[in-house]
């Protein structure tokens, strides 16, 4: 089969004067550095610093951000410099609409982590301002990396700070669930390795993303490939059945660790397979479409039903995230226009909501040591302003209208629709995906509703009722450093919510011409009759 | 006979250095305290040994960069050479030699062993290493063998009041010496079959073999093969090393499992893919590299298992170095001259570049864990790690660096290691041995859960009280030798982990040198010519 498909979209422009990215990833980790030489018994000094780099590094980001064009797509900001030429290995980053949107969700949390920090981690600062600077490094390298090995690399170095975030500042069970998540994450990505080096080798001693991309590979080897590099991916956002360390690595994670978990870890998952597993394989995602879609629908329901039994706030929290990663899941296997965007855009607001979520109940665990569902009750009447902020996070959640999750939502769901109606209309041969298409998306819309069940719930058995534990009479409502931290994640929840225009025609040009290549080689495997006709009525377009 | 001379000048470094801590140390007075195992005045030996070892260092790195274009340059009648892969793994074992002389002071006056024929053997040791690797004939190689060998059984041996120490010296000695007996049972049929003992003279009789040459050639090989096998521990060779690594000093246990794991593969390298290169390696009834990768495949999954189920930390390392050598054997299999590597101008860097990641990260580790042994006592079991990230915070990270190191994880040498082995052993025969990878990615991965379990301890777990009922903390070690050692170490693992082209540059040339059999002939043919003009 002839896979060497041109994909304009991973058009690498030519090197960028000022080696922007470059400075980007690394400026956490040199502020990381100066850390390093600072005694640890100055915690303040640890607090500002690490609030400084991480705010030099949000403006970076903010420049790469004027800089990229996002009307058209293509990887943009390129650098470009040898790195190990002897096993030709280069250093090339560069950026678009795909990654940007994860950048400035990166860069964003970040410094808002920071300041959650300051009360939630109460030991070891430098070591914890140390690790969370290299982590950054790691988030935005893997963001921003397309020659194979640097993306590999940066994969790998956010293994480490996780570890000892989780393993150091963790609850209970922290080394149990540290050394899972170290594992779990380690056994997909050393298989992903086995397949870089064999498509390195395949290539003639390139990591180069480009070149993979003029590749002919048989089916089979398709196949493999996509497996291994699959696997890496789905572990990572995690898809059911793979997703049984993130309960734990959540709920035994310092609130920080949480939201960096949840904001932009899971996220990487995603990014990764639409960055690379599927690009370079898109028949094989055809092959695989059936499964995918099945797991996905399987996590968005499952994942809800096992938050709605969950006792401890955080765990529920966690098993959320299984679910709402499902919804991404579903507009991936999609793969049409929409349920991209779509997919794209609640990855970015499952970073928001689910991180605000974290951090609330990072406050509330803080002030009781407890976040047993059963120990609270009625505290909107002494936390009010709390109790504000978590419903009107909850609502982005379960995804209401004019906030950023229904945006999201809405757009995965019209595309997955999309994908089996229009479907439909081709009578006679291949009717199976649609079938599946269009009943997998039925049952994922009861994730909405359950999703509203465990979220109301939890907020009624917190935040309304009588007050029954006389320990919670005490409780003081949000400082004004929370109420800071709220807000921020707050605009942004409403902003996307009710203007999404902006946000997303970050990616619009990038996902346009992305899907353009791409979905061809996907429908010829998974519904050629549809393949056909879509043939058919391009052919139509431009005739006309 | 000098220019002969000045290839061999860093062993020669070496070599003066241990004789004369051998002769000058009975003249010093054991002043200080009444026990001379616990005098300090014995203390200076060890910088002065590791200067020593550390110009030796400085002087191959001169010899690399100033010698000849050609790839080897062989001296005395074709014995010894200084080659690019010779000069590699000199200064390799110059470094390990250097950490376990700066190391050590302190240690052997805490353990109350503080000798300088201490000090006097471990540059023995280091002298018969890079005379080791050096060596271009099999008789030469037999007698560096038999010096390297020797000083460490001594070495490992030399705690004597501790009947572990002892046990852990005779056994190594007894398996040691009969894979000594082996190789130069199987030196002798390659001899019997050449009628020279130099590599030159092997490869000139395998050009024009006669009948029965095959079989001689097979057994010899076989023997000489099996004896590598016990030095690098691999399975079912390996049994003596969980006992000599956990009962030797520990400096010594850091010396052996990076040092001796070296240039045993690099012996290898040079007797089974240097002497036996040309038409007649044909007549090879043994498949080498087959039987080479399944060897690996056992190790690496028997070393790993063994090890999760460790806790002292030392026989835990010793369970790991069985299983890095398995990895190591792999990467043999992509430096044989029969595998074709397409796209590849020199392969064979694998197992040079492995090797130096695996020296350094072992080396840190064990400089690490030399720090816990205080006042006569090992503290290395997993309740005395507990909290070692407070009390002793450098060697905490170090020991912690070189677990991830040799977990293969970035940013550090030990990925690149992995990385570059995976790379060449992929690349043979269009992807024959991509099962054998798999297996090794796995075991990766349950290696990472025993190395990670030394970190849980040194960060993650609560600090209990000390089980031995004493009262206190444990002490540890604190020392400006020590101190540079770990750090040194670490540093070059992180620094080589985030930009490793030179050392893969420098591991590929050294590797090189291995394959070039023509210009291995050409150079020797000219030695000769040159000795019958001298006489």
């Amino acid at each position: 089969m002839d896979t060497a498909l041109t994909q304009a979209w991973l058009q690498l422009d030519p090197s960028h004067g000022f080696p922007l990215l470059t400075a980007l990833v690394l400026m956490p980790t040199l502020f990381a550095l100066i850390g390093v030489t600072i005694p640890g018994s100055l915690q303040w000094a640890h607090k500002a610093l690490s609030l400084v780099g991480s705010l030099v590094t949000f403006g970076l980001g903010m420049v790469v951000w004027a800089l990229t064009d996002t009307a058209r797509a293509g990887l943009q900001l390129t650098d470009d410099s040898s790195w190990i030429p002897s096993i030709g290995a280069r250093w090339t980053l560069a950026i678009d609409g795909l990654s940007l949107p994860y950048v400035l969700l990166t860069v964003f949390l970040t410094p808002l982590v920071f300041v959650g920090a300051w009360s939630a981690i109460d030991k070891k600062w430098k070591e914890f301002a140390i690790a969370l600077l290299v982590l950054e490094t790691g988030m935005l390298g893997s963001l921003v990396a397309v020659d194979l090995l640097a993306f590999y690399v940066f994969w790998e170095v956010m293994l480490v700070p996780m570890y000892l975030i989780i393993g150091i500042w963790g609850g209970r069970d922290k080394v149990y669930a540290t050394l899972k998540f170290f594992l779990y994450t380690m056994f997909g990505s050393l298989l992903m390795l086995v397949a870089i080096v064999w498509m390195y080798l395949h290539a003639g001693n390139t990591f180069q993303l480009g070149a993979w991309t003029q590749l002919d590979l048989t089916e089979t080897q398709q196949h493999w490939l996509f497996a291994a590099f699959a696997l890496a991916f789905l572990i990572k956002v995690p898809v059911f059945p793979f997703h049984t360390w993130l309960p734990d690595a959540h709920t035994e994670a310092p609130t920080p660790g949480s939201v960096i978990l949840a904001g932009v870890l899971l996220k990487l998952g995603t990014y990764g397979l639409l960055r690379f597993a599927i690009p370079l394989f898109p028949a094989a995602l055809g092959w695989a479409s059936p499964v995918l879609l099945a797991l996905a629908v399987i996590g968005i329901v499952y994942g809800a039903m096992m938050a709605y039994v969950q006792t401890d706030v955080k765990r529920l929290v966690a098993y959320s995230s299984v679910s709402h990663l499902g919804f991404v899941m579903l507009g991936i296997v999609a793969f049409n226009e929409e349920a991209l965007q779509g997919a794209i855009l609640q990855g970015v607001n499952h970073g928001l909501s689910t991180g605000a979520l974290f951090l609330l109940v990072g406050f509330l665990y803080e002030r009781r040591h407890t976040r047993e569902i059963a120990d609270f009750g009625g505290i909107a009447k002494r936390m009010p302003v709390f109790a504000a902020f978590f419903v009107f996070v909850t609502m982005s959640s379960i995804a209401l209208p004019l906030t950023n999750g229904f945006v999201g939502e809405f757009l995965i769901f019209a595309g997955a629709f999309k994908e089996g109606v229009r479907s439909s209309m081709a009578a006679g041969e291949g009717t199976s995906w649609r079938t599946m298409m269009l009943v997998g998306t039925g049952i994922a819309t009861s994730g909405i509703v359950l999703g509203a069940v465990y979220m109301l719930s939890v907020v009624r058995r917190v935040f309304f009722g009588p007050m029954t534990n006389p320990d919670n009479e005490g409780l003081h409502d949000l400082t004004g450093r929370e109420r800071l931290l709220m807000g921020a994640l707050c605009v942004f929840i409403v902003w996307i919510g009710v203007a999404p225009g902006r946000w997303l025609g970050m990616s619009e040009a990038t996902v346009h011409a992305m899907v353009q290549p791409l979905r061809p080689a996907i429908l010829q495997v998974r519904a050629p009759a549809d393949f056909r006709r879509e043939q058919l009525l391009n052919a139509d377009a431009r005739a006309e | 006979m000098l220019h002969d001379l000045a290839l061999l000048t860093p062993l020669f470094v070496v070599l003066l250095a241990a004789l004369f801590t051998l002769v000058a140390d009975p003249f010093l007075p054991a002043h200080g305290t009444s026990l001379p195992a616990l005098s300090t005045s014995r203390r200076f030996w060890g910088p002065f040994n590791a200067a020593a070892c550390l110009g030796a260092l400085a002087v191959a790195a001169l010899l690399w960069k100033t010698g000849p274009h050609e790839m080897r340059t062989v001296a005395f009648a074709l014995h010894i050479s200084a080659s690019k892969l010779s000069l590699f793994f000199v200064a390799l074992v110059c470094l390990c030699g250097a950490v376990a002389h700066l190391t050590s002071p302190r240690y052997l006056e805490e353990q109350g062993m503080a000798y300088g024929e201490y000090y006097a053997l471990v540059s023995f040791a280091v002298f018969g290493m890079g005379a080791m690797v050096s060596a271009e004939s099999l008789l030469t190689m037999f007698l560096s063998l038999e010096i390297m060998s020797l000083s460490v059984y001594v070495l490992v041996a030399f705690k004597r009041s501790s009947a572990a120490s002892v046990e852990a010296g005779m056994k190594y000695f007894i398996v040691g010496s009969v894979a000594s007996a082996v190789f130069l049972y199987g030196a002798a049929f390659l001899f019997g079959l050449s009628g020279g003992t130099t590599f030159v003279e092997i490869q000139r009789a395998l050009q024009n073999p006669r009948p029965g040459d095959d079989l001689w050639l097979s057994l010899g090989v076989t023997l000489v093969a099996a004896a590598f096998l016990v030095k690098v521990a691999a399975v079912p060779f390996h049994m003596w090393a969980p006992d000599a690594y956990e009962g030797a000093p520990t400096p010594i246990t850091g010396f052996m499992s990076a040092g001796v794991k070296a240039v045993a593969f690099a012996a290898f390298l040079k007797v089974v893919y240097g002497a036996l290169q040309g038409p007649g390696a044909a007549l090879l009834h043994v498949p080498l590299p087959k039987v080479l990768a399944t060897t690996a495949v056992i190790t690496m999954t028997v070393g790993n298992l063994f090890a999760l189920t460790q806790l002292s930390a030392k026989r835990m390392l010793a369970y790991s170095a069985v299983a890095h050598a398995g990895y190591l054997l792999l990467g043999m299999v992509a430096a044989s001259p029969d595998a074709t590597l397409s796209g590849f101008l020199t392969p064979g860097a694998a197992v040079p570049f492995y090797l130096l990641g695996y020296a350094l990260a072992s080396l840190a580790a064990f400089a690490a864990l030399t720090a816990l042994g205080h006042a006569g006592e090992e503290l290395t079991g997993p309740t005395q790690l507990l909290g070692l990230g407070r009390r002793h915070p450098l060697a905490g990270a170090v020991l912690a660096l070189s677990m991830i190191s040799l977990a293969g994880v970035p940013p550090t040498l030990g990925f690149f290691g992995k990385l570059v082995l995976i790379r060449e052993v992929l690349a043979v025969d269009g992807g024959a041995y991509l099962p054998h990878i798999v297996i090794l990615v796995l075991n990766s991965v349950v290696s990472a859960y025993y190395y990670l379990r030394i970190t849980v301890h040194i960060y993650m777990r609560p600090e209990g009280k000390r089980t031995d009922g004493k009262n206190g903390e444990h002490v540890y070690i604190r020392e400006t030798g020590l101190t540079w050692a770990m750090g040194a170490t670490a540093a070059a693992i992180l620094v080589l982990g985030a930009l490793p082209e030179r050392a893969i540059g420098v591991a590929t040339r050294s590797a090189a040198s291995v394959r070039t059999r023509a210009a291995t002939l050409h150079v020797a043919n000219q030695a000769q010519a040159r000795l019958a003009h001298r006489k």
